[in-house]
């Protein structure tokens, strides 16, 4: 739950309870240089400090935007976020209808903004009570705006974690014994984030090998990670990222809902039982220093051109961890290479200026400073790749009681993340743990919280619906004089994972890995 | 002596002396919820006045000038500033509306004309 005032608690708790919201937007996506670094217990939230500094990288500039404010516009806002089941990659969205009687938001009518009334402008939501504002919303329009009868134009905008999930990694990344943290923060900073943007847990799954290619999709990345996690990926209310993994502790409810602050409440049918996990996924082992690619004489042999240079690339079998780069004349340690004078196939020389190995790439830069052409007639690559050493884990584990009472509810995990059977372990006993007993949903309409977030631990004590409950989607909507807020929150037993150095033997955390 | 004051970009009207009654109507923008417990709370955005004001007659004049403010707001995309100094009101920005014209004389003289000044805000221009 975001920290608020207690004047934001009265006003919220209070009979009459005054509504405020503001709403910006950055039609010409100029960046507002005097904004400053975000320094706690200095900056005033909603204030124009960011939480980022910036750079020349232009996705994760959400905070250095200068926004026009366009709050006296807003016929409504709706803004909803919810986390998946079990796993969770989420975005948020936002659908704000805005007047526009004068036709500013008005493609080709001569408005001031005409030239930038465009897809992709970034927005920023806020809500709560007597101007005491709150961050709900960071993230940029999906497309041009929808004009209806020229009164009213309506924006649908997604967060900006959204805008990642579709582009591709710049740069290779290979990493070993990496944490699912760990790979985060590294396709982040290719993206050009700093740490002050995100805000992540500790993996626990550990991967052996991480091997992704330039042009791989982030999006496709960040779903493996958090499906061998069983973590949850999101951009939250103020623009910060953040990651839990699968334990994601929490120790107590932070606000309570009963009969005075909820509107209506019902179940929602969903269970999400889940009383039997089965894993699959092929291991890879890095297998001691060895020839990884050979070229033949007469087979792939090339030529280079007088006092010229070429690249030559090299698809290899298996990612490697380490090449080394060829030296000329043979060589049954490493790696080497032979030239010869193309004209009379006598041996000769030509140098290599550079090598670059992107996992299952390697690229040689070759020069040939003669005055004749040279042929590179034999080659070996030598270095530690990482096999596919076996059929890989086919690993299944149950919750028979559960299995009795419901029937079976598999969840099916392909993850080559997931390298080990103390790994599945690791990941399938806290699954079982958390979802193979009934856990319902509920639905509520409640007294607005605007300082509410996913994940959240509810406690809930309406009739028979007594517990704590954590929450996973938010719906919120302003208009019509009116704000209201929906939830879906689910049953949640509140334990604590045993962790090392931390927990006692014999007591009450779950031993879960 | 009570006033009505109408102002926008283009010129200033002062409107002959106001007859009684002159309506105020408070607005209230908010909605009442209802929890569990057939408890009300109301969540409140903000409250507006609305004005209603009848001149039994108007000369053609007078009332050609008032009308001018009316068409006005629909070709200038903004709305009339209203100022009655006697109930401290003073440059509003009100959404103006107009009943039938009813002619009463050969000069062209209007009776029975009711206008309606219902304050909002003035958008800001380039926002």
């Amino acid at each position: 739950m975001q920290l608020t005032t207690t004047e934001f608690d009265t006003l919220r708790d209070g009979n009459v309870t005054p509504i405020s919201w503001a709403y910006r937007m950055s039609f010409d996506k100029a960046y507002d240089d005097n904004v400053s670094f975000f320094t706690l217990d200095s900056s005033v939230l909603d204030g124009i400090d960011v939480l980022a500094p910036d750079n020349n990288d232009p996705i994760q500039q959400w905070d250095k935007y200068t926004y026009a404010p366009y709050t006296d516009r807003v016929i409504y806002m709706e803004w909803s976020r919810e986390l998946e089941f079990p796993f969770s990659v989420s975005s948020a969205m936002a659908d704000i209808q805005l007047e526009n009687t004068d036709n500013y938001f008005t493609p080709n009518s001569g408005s001031l903004i005409d030239q930038y009334i465009l897809p992709k402008r970034p927005i920023r939501l806020l809500a709560g009570f007597n101007g005491l504002n709150i961050p709900q919303f960071v993230g940029i329009t999906e497309k041009s705006p929808v004009i209806e009868d020229h009164k009213t134009a309506t924006f649908h905008a997604l967060d900006f974690l959204s805008e990642l999930y579709t582009m591709p990694i710049t740069e290779t990344i290979s990493m070993q014994d990496a944490t699912t943290d760990e790979v985060l923060v590294e396709i982040f900073t290719q993206f050009g984030m700093l740490p002050s943007q995100y805000t992540l847990d500790t993996g626990i799954n550990v991967i052996p090998f991480v091997f992704f290619d330039p042009d791989t999709n982030a999006g496709g990345i960040f779903r493996d990670l958090m499906e061998a996690e069983m973590g949850n990926l999101w951009l939250d209310e103020t623009g910060q990222i953040r990651f839990n993994n699968r334990y994601n502790t929490v120790n107590a409810a932070v606000y309570t809902f009963d009969k005075t602050n909820v509107l209506d409440i019902r179940g929602n049918g969903d269970t999400n039982i889940i009383n039997a996990v089965k894993i699959n996924a092929d291991i890879r082992e890095l297998q001691v220093f060895q020839p990884v690619y050979t070229l033949t004489t007469g087979g792939t042999a090339f030529i280079i051109e007088p006092n010229s240079s070429k690249v030559f690339n090299i698809s290899l079998t298996d990612p490697c961890t380490t090449v080394t780069t060829p030296t000329l004349g043979l060589s049954s340690v490493t790696s080497w290479f032979t030239a010869l004078k193309t004209s009379d196939s006598t041996a000769s020389t030509a140098t290599i200026t550079g090598v670059s190995l992107k996992t299952n790439s390697y690229t040689i830069f070759f020069s040939n400073p003669n005055v004749f052409q040279v042929t590179i007639d034999a080659m070996e690559v030598w270095g530690t790749p990482a096999k596919v050493i076996d059929k890989g884990i086919r690993y299944k584990e149950i919750n028979q009681p559960s299995i009795d009472k419901y029937g079976e509810q598999v969840l099916v995990i392909d993850n080559n993340f997931i390298q080990s059977t103390s790994q599945c372990d690791s990941l399938a006993i806290p699954i079982l743990q958390s979802y193979s007993i009934y856990a319902g949903q509920l639905e509520l309409e409640v007294h607005v919280n605007p300082a509410l977030q996913l994940n959240d631990i509810l406690y809930i004590d309406v009739d028979d619906y007594v517990g704590e409950y954590r929450l996973i989607r938010i719906q919120n909507r302003l208009g019509d004089n009116n704000f209201t807020q929906k939830l879906t929150v689910v049953d949640t037993e509140i334990f604590n994972f045993f962790q090392l150095d931390s927990s006692l033997l014999d007591g009450p955390d779950v031993l879960g890995i | 002596m009570i006033e009505l004051i109408l102002t926008d970009s283009t010129t200033t009207l002062t409107l002959p002396i106001l007859e009684v009654p002159l309506t105020e109507i408070p607005i209230e923008k908010s909605t009442d919820v209802e929890n569990l417990l057939g408890d009300v709370k109301t969540y409140f955005v903000t409250q507006k006045r609305q004005w209603v004001h009848t001149w039994s007659y108007l000369s053609q004049s007078n009332y050609d000038a008032l009308r001018a403010f009316y068409d006005r707001q629909l070709t200038l995309f903004e709305y009339p500033l209203l100022t009655i100094d006697y109930y401290t009101i003073t440059n509003v920005p009100v959404r103006m509306t107009i009943n039938q014209k009813d002619i009463y004389n050969n000069c062209g003289g209007v009776k029975d004309v009711q206008v309606t000044f219902r304050e909002t805000a003035q958008l800001p221009q380039g926002s």
